[in-house]
């Protein structure tokens, strides 16, 4: 069988599939079942309960949309050449910020089942609050500011979604510390006066100095967030998660500690990165996740899919054989929701799936019951999960 | 979605953003699923994926239709995937495994089912809206009153939207037997 003919046979399929064979396509298609019995069972496949939403579902596993803009990025840096410096001459990854700004939309489609009354769950978007070294408190969305932070030759800028310190010329002061705290159903974006990227993901806090001086670059973090550490040999770059510490020296990772968890997680995508918990520590290499189980106080590491764990922040959930319990943790805090479910078994359930962060939990909802494996109950912002 | 083909295939050709971003709307999902099935990581199925649609654009590449790009692209997938697998460690198990994916048909099933996905997609997205639910749940296998239940209709009522849906997609798939025959020669 060729190519054209493969294309043939799966016109006659979808024809034989809607009911809408003419005569001399079912005679065509009972001569192409008759010639192979591969061709027997690949018709049994097909004609299977679940096959179109088990594709359906596959569909979701790739973007389009990021995979498109990434292709993008290579046509044009070969049309062109474009070289982006920040101050201190480093070479700074443009493209991410450009590309993650084009995401933050948020969308909300309301589900069309007949006979549907059911609220919507909107999406979390860009909101927190900052709050400045002698305790003002600003909020941040809509919010847009620029100014020179006063004591400090720190530029602060704020539009829309980031925040962005720039050190203005190298001058001295003492440390002025200020907090970022993301609400639930939030998250928001900061550019440290280094030029580190962080990207904070809902019911998180990061508490960090203006401008960095002396041996090192500490930042102090509850919650979970991305960060894109400029490099600087001189200065390691640590972030301080109370129980246990990140080293870096530049580097891209994921940094995870809530304090309802029962562990810290740190997940490296480029780099080294070195986690530090009083007695123990533990050298990372890409692609790997080091977790400290704070009961215990055992850390372990293991190689993972970091998309997994970092997919938030380029506006995606991603799951790969995860239990909906998990799930749930996640998703709650973005959508400000509370999760009951009927029975252990429940929980237990796994799905693998990559969700869009901005749709509504409605739309997830709308995946998930697709499976036929869960049923969701909504009553205001309350969700019960039963089988 | 594809106004005209050719006026696409020719913008394509000359490697207008909007003809390319069409392109990944319409391939990048199957390919990177076909890919997926030879090297069983979606990391490397999409670095693949990329990387062809990308020489794609480099080499302003033309084609004459419809067809012949997609053969192209699915080809290219397959060849790409192979190379790699051949790259792997060369293991008795990994040498079977090879083997198994060599074969045409392992890549051939997979481009049809891929391509059904898309044909019925397509028909049921073409529905106007209460027919296109009534149709998912019939291509996920449910029986008129299964359908009737979920809905909230009368299995009568499902019935006769199935009929009316019928008569739809047999004029609506009608256009592929006219694209196929063009092409097919």
């Amino acid at each position: 069988m060729e190519i054209e003919q493969a294309d043939r046979i799966a016109y006659l399929l979808s024809r034989h599939i809607t009911d809408t064979l003419s005569s001399e396509e079912h005679t065509e298609l009972e001569r192409w079942l008759a010639f192979d019995i591969k061709n027997q069972e690949l018709w049994r496949k097909v004609c299977r309960r679940g096959f179109y939403s088990e594709k359906e579902m596959l569909q979701y596993l790739y973007d389009d949309e990021a995979a498109f803009r990434k292709v993008q990025i290579r046509c044009h840096r070969r049309l062109f050449r474009e070289r982006m410096f920040r101050w201190g001459g480093m070479a700074a990854v443009i493209v991410v910020v450009v590309g993650v700004s084009l995401l933050w939309m948020c969308l909300s489609r309301s589900v069309e089942l007949p006979g549907d009354d059911r609220v919507q769950l909107t999406a979390g978007e860009s909101q927190a609050i900052l709050i400045l070294g002698h305790g003002q408190r600003i909020e941040l969305n809509c919010q847009v500011k620029d100014s020179i932070i006063p004591g400090t030759q720190v530029r602060l800028n704020i539009s829309g979604e980031v925040i962005d310190y720039r050190q203005e010329s190298a001058g001295s002061s003492e440390m002025d510390f200020n907090i970022v705290e993301v609400p639930r159903k939030g998250e928001y974006r900061l550019i440290l006066s280094d030029g580190t990227k962080v990207w904070l993901n809902s019911e998180s806090r990061l508490k960090f100095p203006v401008a960095f001086y002396g041996r090192e670059r500490r930042v102090y973090l509850e919650g979970e967030a991305y960060f894109e550490v400029s490099e600087n040999k001189d200065m390691p770059f640590i972030v301080d998660m109370s129980k246990a510490a990140v080293k870096v020296l530049g580097t891209s990772f994921n940094a995870r500690a809530y304090p309802d968890e029962s562990c810290i997680y740190a997940t490296l995508a480029e780099g080294r990165i070195l986690l530090d918990a009083g007695g123990q520590n533990l050298v990372l290499q890409p692609q790997e996740q080091g977790v400290l189980e704070l009961v215990s106080g055992k850390m372990t590491c293991k190689k993972v899919d970091v998309t997994l764990y970092s997919g938030w922040k380029d506006g995606r959930f991603i799951f790969q054989e995860q239990t909906l319990e998990n799930m749930m943790n996640t998703l709650s805090r973005w959508y400000d929701i509370q999760i009951f479910f009927e029975s252990e078994a429940v929980r237990r359930m796994t799905f693998s799936g990559n969700l869009k962060r901005y749709d509504s939990f409605n739309k997830i909802i709308e995946l998930l019951e697709m499976t036929g494996m869960a049923h969701f109950k909504i009553n205001g912002k309350t969700i019960l999960i039963s089988e | 979605m594809l106004v005209n083909e050719q006026i696409w295939l020719q913008e394509l050709g000359k490697g207008e953003d909007n003809a390319y971003r069409e392109l990944f709307r319409l391939f990048y999902a199957r390919l990177g699923n076909l890919a997926f099935h030879f090297v069983e990581e979606r990391a490397v199925a999409e670095d693949i994926v990329q990387d062809i649609l990308y020489e794609l654009w480099t080499k302003k590449l033309h084609f004459e239709n419809f067809i012949s790009l997609k053969v192209y692209l699915y080809r290219m997938v397959r060849s790409r995937c192979l190379d790699i697998l051949k790259h792997r460690k060369v293991e008795k198990k990994y040498f079977q495994e090879l083997r198994h994916k060599e074969d045409s048909e392992f890549f051939l099933h997979q481009f049809l089912e891929d391509e059904l996905y898309i044909l019925l997609k397509k028909a049921i997205s073409s529905l106007p809206c209460p027919l296109r639910r009534i149709f998912e749940l019939v291509l996920d296998g449910c029986d008129n009153t299964e359908i009737a239940g979920m809905l909230h209709l009368s299995v009568d009522a499902v019935k006769s939207h199935k009929k009316r849906g019928k008569k739809i997609l047999q004029e609506k798939l009608k256009g592929f037997i006219l694209l196929y025959a063009l092409f097919s020669r």
